[in-house]
């Protein structure tokens, strides 16, 4: 009688399930490491935003522009914030499996993003001829407006991206890390907004 | 899904989107507020502090959870 060395022992197949259990926690605790991650990028984030807040006070101190567009920019503060609570009631919708309502805030986001863009176009068109980027001001705020310009960009492509996913039927409430990544990605630009307005618009 | 989770699942979605309103409507009110501020005073600086700090506080523990970072069962 010949005894079959591939056949695995009662043992081993216990050890296997031991990994099998370990890999599967290990991921239960990816998002925690996920969340880390995106905290620590965001860290990284206001280190840049802060340089080039910081060469505005720099090169011209709290000089500013009469005629720069209040009313432009007071509205276009508010889009941006408009666009931030819809996008925490995307999040919050998907987080408990609601997915019609996911889909209809996270349009009404990226369709607020889009508005916030085309203000912003109209603002630098009038800066090009009011204050031009050769200017001590105006060197500051392409800078600041073009780095934050480039956020919400690449914000509204992620946000685009999970409206596709969220479309074919990804994320539930058990698997959502990729639409709070997104979203608080979102938020971030927001944030960054609440201190480049008064920055280049009020002080 | 019990009725009774569904229930659960229902209460803590209105509480959560209450929370996101309330905090949306304050930063409203708070970006209105500090315009005003801003265009009704000589050197606003100093005085739009409290706005920017309240906003940015709003926006990082209402919107984007930062407290939660050092939440042990988040």
């Amino acid at each position: 009688m010949t005894l079959d060395t591939t056949q695995e022992t009662p043992s081993e197949e216990v050890q296997d399930d031991d990994v099998h259990k370990e890999y599967h926690q290990d991921l239960a605790f990816q998002p925690k490491a996920n969340r880390i991650g995106l905290w620590m990028f965001i860290f990284s984030e206001v280190f840049l935003f802060g340089a080039f807040l910081s060469a505005r006070y720099f090169s011209v101190g709290t000089l500013k522009p009469e005629e720069l567009n209040q009313t432009l920019a007071l509205i276009l503060t508010i889009v941006l914030l408009v666009s931030s609570i819809s996008a925490y009631l995307a999040e919050t919708s998907i987080r408990f499996n609601h997915r019609r309502n996911f889909i209809i805030f996270t349009v009404f986001t990226i369709l607020m993003g889009l508005v916030f863009m085309g203000g912003v176009a109209i603002e630098i068109r009038e800066a090009l001829h009011l204050y031009p980027p050769g200017t001590p001001y105006g060197t500051t705020y392409f800078m600041l407006i073009g780095l934050h310009a480039f956020h919400v960009v690449t914000g509204l492509i992620g946000l685009a991206i999970i409206l596709v996913l969220g479309m074919k039927g990804h994320f539930g409430s058990r698997d959502y890390w990729g639409v709070e990544g997104v979203v608080k990605y979102w938020h971030f630009v927001d944030l960054a907004w609440v201190i480049i307005y008064p920055t280049l618009y009020l002080f | 899904m019990t009725a009774n989770q569904l229930a659960l699942d229902h209460d803590a979605l209105k509480k959560a989107t209450r929370k996101g309103v309330i905090a949306a409507l304050l930063l409203g009110v708070l970006t209105v507020v500090e315009f005003y501020v801003a265009i009704n005073l000589e050197d606003p600086l100093f005085a739009l502090m409290p706005f920017i700090l309240a906003k940015g506080w709003i926006i990082l523990d209402s919107f984007m959870h930062i407290r939660a970072l050092f939440s042990e069962d988040h």
